[in-house]
């Protein structure tokens, strides 16, 4: 649920990348930050465990302009991906607007990536939400790699609901761009209404 | 003991409740009771953190820092001065205190970095004599640190304090020599000479007076004053010229003003850290460990410094600095060592994964297989030690991979795993990829990858201790006077409903003027949903009163306090502000039926008001009659509609 300031007339949303760990969904955000404007964004907030794993969460606001006279701002946060931090991302699931789901492409990480999306799931459903009334999308990512699952398989698997999807090399920049404005725009369809 | 036991309980069950007034009188109680006891002052200190009054704060939690201190409790007295520090970094002494805290306990990288941020705050507040004493304690831990004696030299001079300033100078000329830097000697010894000659100057002075006549003097090295004098006058005019302009306080021998971060920055560009690794109190080197004549000449000697921790029983340092070490052989493709330096880390700890992993990789990367293989093996028995079975099992799949020799490597599995008894036998992959695919793969996963299933499966941690890391982070990483970034925490805080958290944020970015209102809005309605009405009107009345505002910019500020006046029946004053907003924005929210409603109650309420006024007319008979006569009329009424009713169905 979007956050409004009124004092600067401000709505924040909260878009959320999330995914199996070490899929990309940290890369993404990075990716995004080194790319905009320093004018629309503010600091990434990204810190590591010594093990080079996202420690809580990442987190980059982004402005985007104004809707209905309100300053649009985008929380992009990313979810730590090990298994054992569900507390974690049921924490940074609360008051979601838009969720973005980065797969591993990898066909080793495909049991992983149904496991995420099983856990995104029940984790929103824990706070009275469904992945159906959500915006969202679906990122494959690593599709450079040798060893990935096909497109159709990954389809029919994890894209039940037939969203919008993108296949994407975050590492590259190719997809992160075309998957956040795809999230966003829906996320803004749902503002406006 | 078991009263004060109990009474701790009590406390604590209040501070859970939110009831920090009860707790804290409780805890005052404790401290009567026992006032030696540092833990009482440290608990008292978080009481009233809670309750946002931070100098009481600070106050108790320097008690609790002096006690601990007294009994040489010094971890304790360590966390406690990162509290104090946390709650307000202005408080100067700390580092102080903190630093010689560290020396204590051996963290001397740790202490150096506090002695020079409190030299830096001393510097600011013009305390000269403290500067020096804390960059004196510096050379003490790091006798070769060439760029803080020369410091020291322009304090000294600053000070007056010349034979000091000499002293020190030649020490530096020895380092020089020793550390084979003899190109920076001229510039050391041109200082010194300009130093003697204002010593010999003086003494010519005094010899003038003495004597009433002129003498040739000689100082050291041959010179004869005039020729020194010609040669440095212009140095000597640029001393004095620096120590009237600077004071000679801001600036060190480079002419650039020392702050930590410049230290850190040069420290940064002398050391081996990469460019991507930010500058943290755990990535930066420490100096020495002590005196020692064979101390490394810079802080980037890792090897040597992990030595000198274990040489004093540091394991943990010695095995970061171990780590630091082995990560630059690999940068540096110094495989080799890379593996002298892992195996030294498996020698201090038996079963930790992650220099064993290491050692897979540039075995990988050597295409070594036979050492691929068998540290596999050696990670899968520690997996095994761990309990991590299934992980284990895919470290001795993975040897079975990179193996042709399976029966026996199979055997040797089958030997561990039957010590166990836990692990099934068919549960063991056949190999699906071809090596050359493995190292492919290896290589773009990269250490990262194979290093971070280390903790998955060896120290989970609590959603608590990932809070605090985190919050930690954020502390190292963000400035207090970056007030845009605390108001976007707050607001990831409040989205995830840490409240706590969220109101430390917001009154860190209501700091900053330009977002000011905005973080009191905020802060406002963190404190109303965490229920600190009382708290949340305090804030929002202020806010209110902020200059250079638009009406239209306090309408979030004002709805919020009407819902706070609404809540505890103070209708009036809310319906007055739900009122004041529709003026300036009718579709605000849900103000006008929020408007609506109240204006209903007090109607209500005013009828029963007056209900309540009215007792005393009830005695008298005459109302009683009204009622009776009203329920007359009424019966009468109906009759005539019933007749009428009749007279309609007759006239059908």
């Amino acid at each position: 649920m979007s956050l409004i300031n009124y004092a600067s007339r401000e709505i924040n949303c909260k878009i959320v990348y999330y995914g199996p760990g070490l899929g990309g969904k940290t890369t993404n955000i990075k990716y995004i930050y080194s790319k905009i404007s320093p004018g629309i964004r503010g600091k990434l907030i990204s810190l590591a465990t010594e093990l080079d794993r996202t420690l809580f969460f990442d987190f980059l606001p982004v402005d985007v302009g104004n809707i209905k006279g309100f300053k649009t701002r985008f929380h992009l946060y990313t979810v730590p991906g090990q298994v054992y931090y569900n507390a974690s991302r049921k924490l940074i699931l609360k008051g979601v607007d838009g969720i973005i789901f980065v797969a591993d492409s990898q066909i080793e990480r495909f049991d992983d990536n149904i496991d995420s999306v099983e856990n995104m799931k029940e984790n929103l459903a824990v706070i009275g939400l469904s992945i159906i009334k959500l915006p969202f999308v679906i990122q494959y990512n690593k599709r450079d790699l040798p060893n990935i699952s096909s497109l159709d398989k990954l389809e029919s698997i994890l894209n039940p609901m037939k969203v919008p999807y993108f296949e994407a090399v975050a590492t590259q920049g190719i997809g992160v761009f075309d998957t956040l404005k795809a999230c966003s725009k829906l996320v803004i369809r749902t503002l406006s209404r | 003991m078991s009263n004060i036991n109990a009474l701790k309980n009590q406390a604590a069950k209040f501070v859970v409740k939110g009831n920090y007034a009860k707790a804290l009188g409780i805890y005052e109680k404790v401290r009567e009771l026992d006032p030696e006891e540092p833990g009482t002052h440290n608990l008292i200190g978080d009481v009233y953190l809670k309750m946002r009054q931070k100098e009481n704060a600070i106050s108790e939690f320097k008690a609790a820092l002096d006690l601990y201190k007294k009994v040489q409790y010094y971890p304790n007295a360590i966390a406690v001065c990162k509290k104090i520090l946390r709650t307000d970094k202005e408080q100067t002494e700390i580092y102080n205190d903190l630093a010689g805290l560290y020396v204590e306990r051996g963290f001397i990288g740790e202490a150096v970095i506090n002695y020079l941020e409190y030299a830096s705050r001393m510097r600011k507040q013009g305390e000269k004599k403290e500067e020096i004493e804390a960059y004196r304690k510096v050379i003490e831990l790091g006798p070769s640190k060439i760029d803080i004696r020369e410091r020291l030299v322009d304090l000294y001079i600053a000070e007056g304090e010349n034979e000091a300033a000499i002293e020190e100078l030649e020490r530096i000329e020895e380092l020089l020599i020793q550390q084979g830097k003899q190109d920076k000697l001229p510039g050391i010894e041109e200082k010194l000479a300009v130093l003697k000659i204002k010593g010999s100057k003086l003494s010519l002075s005094e010899k003038k007076m003495e004597t009433g006549g002129e003498k040739e003097l000689t100082v050291q090295k041959g010179f004869t004053i005039e020729d020194m004098m010609v040669g440095s006058v212009g140095v000597e005019e640029k001393i004095e010229e620096d120590a009237i302009e600077e004071g000679l306080k801001k600036m060190d021998s480079t002419g650039e003003e020392v702050t930590l971060e410049s230290e850190m920055e040069k420290i940064q560009e002398t050391s081996i850290i990469s460019e991507a690794e930010p500058v943290t109190v755990e990535n930066l080197p420490p100096p020495d460990k002590s005196e020692l004549q064979s101390a490394p000449t810079q802080w980037t000697n890792f090897e040597e410094l992990a030595e000198l921790c274990l040489s004093v029983n540091s394991k943990n340092e010695a095995v970061d600095y171990l780590y630091k070490a082995g990560q630059i052989y690999m940068e540096e493709n110094n495989y080799a060592r890379a593996v002298r330096i892992y195996k030294r880390i498996i020698d201090i700890r038996p079963i930790e994964l992650r220099p064993r992993q290491k050692l897979i990789e540039i075995s990988l990367k050597t295409e070594d297989l036979e050492s691929a293989v068998e540290w596999n093996l050696d990670i899968g028995r520690c997996l095994f030690k761990k309990g991590a079975f299934n992980e284990a099992e895919k470290a001795f799949g993975r040897a079975l991979e990179l193996t042709s020799g399976k029966d026996e490597i199979r055997r040797r599995i089958e030997k561990i795993k039957g010590k166990r008894r836990v692990v099934k036998k068919e549960e063991v992959k056949a190999p699906s990829i071809s090596l050359g695919e493995l190292l492919e793969e290896e290589e773009k996963k990269t250490v990262k990858f194979t290093v971070a299933e280390e903790r998955e499966v060896a120290e989970p941690v609590t959603f608590e201790d990932l809070l605090e890391e985190f919050k930690e982070g954020v502390l190292e990483n963000i400035e207090d006077i970056d007030f845009n970034s605390h108001y976007d925490l707050g607001i990831t805080y409040k989205e995830m409903g840490l409240l706590e958290e969220a109101v430390l944020e917001f009154e860190k970015a209501s700091k900053g003027e330009e977002i000011k209102l905005k973080s009191l809005e905020m802060l406002a309605l963190c404190l109303i949903e965490k229920g600190e009405i009382n708290e949340a009107e305090k804030i929002i009345k202020g806010a209110i009163l902020l200059k250079s505002h638009k009406e239209i910019e306090f309408l979030g500020l004002k709805y919020s306090l009407a819902q706070i006046y609404e809540r505890i029946n103070r209708n009036k004053e809310a319906a007055l502000l739900f009122r004041e907003i529709i003026k300036y924005d009718p579709e605000f929210k849900d103000a006008d039926v929020k408007l609506k409603e109240l204006e209903g109650r007090i109607s209500k309420q005013k009828v029963v008001h007056e209900k309540k006024i009215e007792p005393k007319k009830r005695v008298s008979k005459k109302p009683s009659q009204d009622i009776k006569v009203k329920k007359m009329k009424k019966e009468v009424s109906k009759e005539k509609v019933r007749i009428k009713r009749k007279k309609k169905i007759s006239y059908i």
